[in-house]
């Protein structure tokens, strides 16, 4: 390249840039126009010369120039990326990217903005192939939420039902037959536990269509806790759990059943996770102005893998070593949600092969 | 009791970016329209702040406010950024303050002055539009295949490939002499937030309510302006009868700032 290159270098340079150039007057007018944009364009310079840039662009194209770049070419003086559809010669559009900055006037010429244009064919089309997947996929989720409330919803009533009254007949059975009670029992498991995962899926539909609400009102953290051991003492695992309750109440603001619901699901998990032979070891600690409930189990631990996923919906932590792999995966997401809603947090510590610990921070009522 | 009605002032302070200034006594709120924040006042608020407290805020979704109570049922429709409005107001223990409305928020300000008139004086629309699709008998300048079209290119804005909406990125290579203080980013506006808003915006029809305006009420109406013509400040004018319509020199949507000085002599005149 020449060290001072010539006039019809730079000519060149411009008439033939690999973008399109536009000079455009402060009132909006095009003054200059390069080859490039003529030829994407279609337009003759005449047609162009002192016609609005405006005119140019399609309505809604128009509108986002008035309401987005011209505020800020005001403030900044200059725009990159804007986004625009311009109408060729021929009555087809062309999707654009552009920049302009506005070159104040000076001695030698007057103020002008100047843009530098790119065509996007190809990214536009790509954008509506992305925006099309996505909006099937919303369409997908939609449907799946409405099939889970439905579902759920239609399950619950004859669920109920038959735990009502099952329970009556299993009284009636055992006072009748008494040798048939490993039966009955057996059952009554069963059904407890179709029960449970209805009301389950029925609260993680609630949720998702944004209607699962909590009743707040103060109570102690410690009775709750005390409330879901209880709820588990038919099992005989809940032996396992070893709780030493706190000397003074923890008032909170909550839902007492939905708090009791999640330390179930907590101490659940890590029943589930740990042999038959460890305990596990629940404790509070008030620090701040939060109450921190500790649920520590000597159990398998989580893998490293599942850690991203613990709170997913319908996601199973597969244990090998574990006896019971029931459930639907949806305890800590649920548990999790109900915390949100109590302006809480949980969290998960986690060493394979040595146990998990799960904490449970809810804000203490303030006084 | 007062101690919850500090904590919910202050976090509406918070929520929406409000700056409070000036040495005057008498409020003006500053409501900015669709499409940008509270900096586009920012050629215009020097002329009020040595006679007026102003008061700029941004809405939830734009510049600086927090984005986290973006909800959608409460903004999906005016009346949710009317409740902003009426939220400062409280707030700040505002009344009859002068609001200051851009395209769109004039028509939410005229929603926020039914609900609760004694918060306002007087109203000041810049560039208003009650509805922008075209009706029988009717001009808003705009079909509905328009506004698909507008809210089509928005959606394609969002998936980032533009950042029209993103910040603006530090260090703006192209204006090195710029100080760190002007590369701050102006109208940044949340994309999912942006085209919900677009959409109730460009798709609302508020006419039914433009006649229910009780306030003196000053129509900036510009030239040339696409989105809002001037057949719209006149149905305005001829709607509100308690209202001034004054035909600027400034051409385009936003004379505030593309003729700060016309307009703030407009608005000083209207005190």
């Amino acid at each position: 390249m020449a060290d001072h290159p010539s006039e019809s270098f730079f000519q060149d340079l411009y008439e033939q840039a690999p973008c399109g150039y536009l000079t455009l007057s402060v009132d909006g007018t095009i003054v200059q126009a390069n080859q490039t944009f003529l030829s994407w364009s279609r337009y003759r310079w005449h047609e162009l010369h002192n016609r609005r840039f405006t005119d140019l662009m399609t309505v809604g194209a128009q509108m986002l120039y008035q309401l987005h770049v011209v505020p800020r070419l005001h403030l900044e003086s200059v725009v990159t990326e804007a986004l625009c559809d311009l109408v060729c010669a021929d009555g087809t559009i062309m999707p654009v990217l552009f920049n302009i900055r506005y070159r104040p006037g000076g001695a030698d010429q007057q103020e002008v903005y100047r843009l530098a244009i790119f065509s996007i064919y190809t990214r536009r089309a790509y954008e509506r192939e992305l925006l099309d997947a996505r909006k099937r996929a919303e369409d997908l989720s939609t449907m799946h939420e409405r099939f889970m409330a439905l579902v759920s919803h239609e399950l619950k009533a004859p669920v109920a039902s038959i735990t009502e009254g099952f329970q009556q007949l299993a009284r009636r059975l055992h006072a009748i037959y008494p040798r048939e009670s490993a039966v009955t029992q057996y059952l009554a498991e069963q059904v407890a536990a179709m029960d449970s995962m209805v009301t389950a899926l029925f609260d993680v539909s609630r949720i998702e269509a944004g209607q699962f609400r909590v009743h707040l009102s103060v109570c102690d953290m410690s009775t709750i806790i005390q409330q879901a051991i209880n709820e588990l003492i038919p099992h005989p695992a809940a032996q396992r759990i070893s709780f030493e309750p706190p000397s003074s109440s923890i008032a909170v603001i909550g839902d007492q059943a939905r708090l009791a619901q999640v330390m179930r699901i907590v101490l659940e998990n890590a029943l589930k996770y740990s042999p038959a032979y460890t305990t596990i070891q629940v404790r509070t600690v008030v620090y701040l102005e939060t109450v921190q409930v500790s649920v520590q189990d000597d159990g398998y631990g989580i893998a490293q893998e599942a850690m991203p996923h613990l709170f997913e919906r319908f996601h199973r932590v597969i244990q090998p070593y574990a006896s019971d792999q029931s459930g639907l995966g949806i305890g800590l997401y649920l548990a999790r949600e109900i915390i949100a809603l109590h302006h809480g947090t949980i969290e998960i510590v986690t060493a394979e092969g040595v146990g998990t610990t799960v904490h449970v921070h809810i804000p203490l009522a303030s006084v | 009791m007062l101690r919850k009605q500090l904590h919910s002032s202050r976090s509406v302070i918070r929520r929406n970016n409000v700056s409070v200034c000036g040495n005057g006594a008498h409020p003006v709120l500053f409501a900015h329209g669709f499409g940008c924040d509270q900096t586009m006042w920012r050629f215009i608020l020097p002329a009020f702040q040595d006679t007026h407290c102003t008061i700029a805020f941004d809405y939830v979704g734009a510049g600086k406010s927090d984005i986290a109570a973006y909800n959608r049922k409460r903004y999906a429709t005016l009346q949710g950024y009317a409740s902003d409005i009426l939220d400062i107001c409280e707030a700040l223990d505002v009344y009859d303050c002068t609001f200051v409305g851009h395209s769109v928020s004039c028509m939410s300000g005229i929603l926020a002055s039914i609900r609760q008139p004694e918060r306002f004086k007087r109203l000041v629309l810049i560039a208003p539009s009650p509805c922008y699709i075209n009706d029988t008998g009717y001009t808003g300048g705009f079909e509905r295949s328009d506004i698909e079209n507008l809210l089509e290119l928005l959606e394609s804005n969002h998936l980032g490939w533009s950042t029209m909406m993103a910040p603006m990125i530090m260090g703006n290579p192209g204006l090195p002499h710029l100080s760190v203080e002007l590369t701050e980013s102006f109208c940044r506006t949340d994309p999912e937030i942006a085209q919900h808003f677009a959409r109730v915006t460009f798709l609302s029809d508020f006419r039914s309510d433009v006649a229910r305006v009780r306030h003196p009420a000053l129509i900036l109406q510009c030239r040339e302006d696409v989105i809002a013509p001037e057949c719209v400040g006149e149905y305005m004018h001829k709607q509100m009868p308690n209202s001034t319509l004054a035909l600027m020199n400034a051409t385009g949507h936003c004379p505030h700032l593309s003729a700060p000085a016309e307009t703030a002599a407009l608005i000083r005149a209207f005190f």
